[in-house]
């Protein structure tokens, strides 16, 4: 009689057991798989190239450059910057800014048409880039050598992903 | 009164094979969070588009092509080497290639005319290894973490103009 009493708290035991164990293993792997992948650095690389690939080609500027302005950068270098819908985001998840300078003088020079600085996505992002924390976003910035005729030019490309509440 | 100490030392037996368990688990946990990293994507392999822009840039600008062939034409090998250790090909280059990517790629830098028969290296000072076509190779296989940027343009049939660009990962 005794005996079958302890049988019985033995097995509530072993299921108690059973459950800590599952359980820690299931929350381990939950917390080493759960966290996100952040793919933001490439993203904001890819970008880069693909603007590059919009205003040059084959070492020189592109025919279309000069008509290049921050009203149609978006839809002559076939770019959207709609994102999905999470965490309220509205399509403000991408900044990107274009300088271009004289090689030989490191004097600025204007790329578009209207003689602006070419820019365009949310500017907000770009000033976050001075912060550094867990919801700052990638902020890249890469140059490159090209040639408009004779002269030699130099583009730099700035591309910013925000997406920090996904990535945090 | 026997079989009580027996029941205890059962009982205890229980209890501390549980706390081992529960132990072992937390111990477990503690080491997945704190070896958890972020999580990061950042490589692009060994392609870079914006350097092989500018590398076809660079051949285009005035006179720079066909200097690079003078140079891979002349006879001797000293006197070349010489000359493009002085010569403004590779001092507009470094001026390229370094200054715009000094902070990807702040190790050895070459850039040079390498003949096909002659096997001979034609380039900067910073010359990292003479053997044709295996510098690369060669570079990946000394320093397994290191980071790569690897281009060749054919000048003509005999000359090809080679880039390297290098981050040791320390």
């Amino acid at each position: 009689m005794n005996k079958r009493g302890t049988d019985k708290a033995l097995s509530v035991y072993w299921f108690a057991i059973l459950f800590i164990v599952a359980g820690g293993i299931v929350y381990m792997t939950f917390v080493f798989y759960g966290a996100p992948y952040d793919v933001r650095e490439i993203e904001a690389n890819v970008l880069i190239n693909q603007v590059a690939d919009c205003i040059a080609t084959g070492g020189k500027l592109n025919d279309n450059w000069v008509d290049l302005n921050n009203d149609n950068f978006l839809q002559r270098c076939h770019f959207n910057f709609k994102v999905e819908d999470v965490y309220g985001w509205k399509d403000n998840q991408f900044y990107v800014e274009i300088n271009s300078y004289d090689f030989k003088t490191d004097s600025g020079i204007y790329l578009d048409s209207k003689n602006e600085q070419v820019k365009f996505g949310d500017s907000g992002l770009n000033q976050s880039c001075i912060t550094e924390g867990k919801y700052s976003p990638v902020c890249i910035e890469r140059s490159f050598y090209v040639l408009e005729g004779d002269v030699s030019i130099v583009i730099k490309i700035k591309s910013v992903i925000g997406k920090a509440d996904k990535n945090a | 009164m026997l079989n009580q100490r027996a029941q205890i030392a059962e009982t205890v037996t229980w209890v501390v094979a549980t706390i081992a368990i529960i132990v072992i688990i937390l111990i477990s946990v503690l080491v997945v969070q704190f070896n958890l990293k972020d999580k990061k994507f950042s490589s692009q392999g060994d392609s870079d588009l914006l350097i092989t822009k500018s590398m076809t840039g660079y051949l285009l600008t005035k006179n720079v092509y066909g200097n690079l062939q003078n140079l891979g034409e002349e006879d001797s090998f000293n006197p070349i080497r010489e000359n493009i250790k002085n010569s403004q090909l590779i001092s507009f280059a470094t001026k390229v290639f370094r200054d715009l990517y000094s902070e990807e790629y702040p190790d050895p830098f070459w850039i040079g005319v390498v003949h096909k028969d002659r096997k001979y290296l034609a380039g900067s000072t910073e010359i990292v290894s003479n053997t044709f076509g295996a510098r690369n190779d060669r570079l990946a296989s000394r320093h397994p973490n290191g980071r790569f940027f690897y281009n060749h343009v054919k000048l003509n049939d005999e000359l090809v103009v080679e880039l390297i660009l290098v981050k040791f990962r320390k």
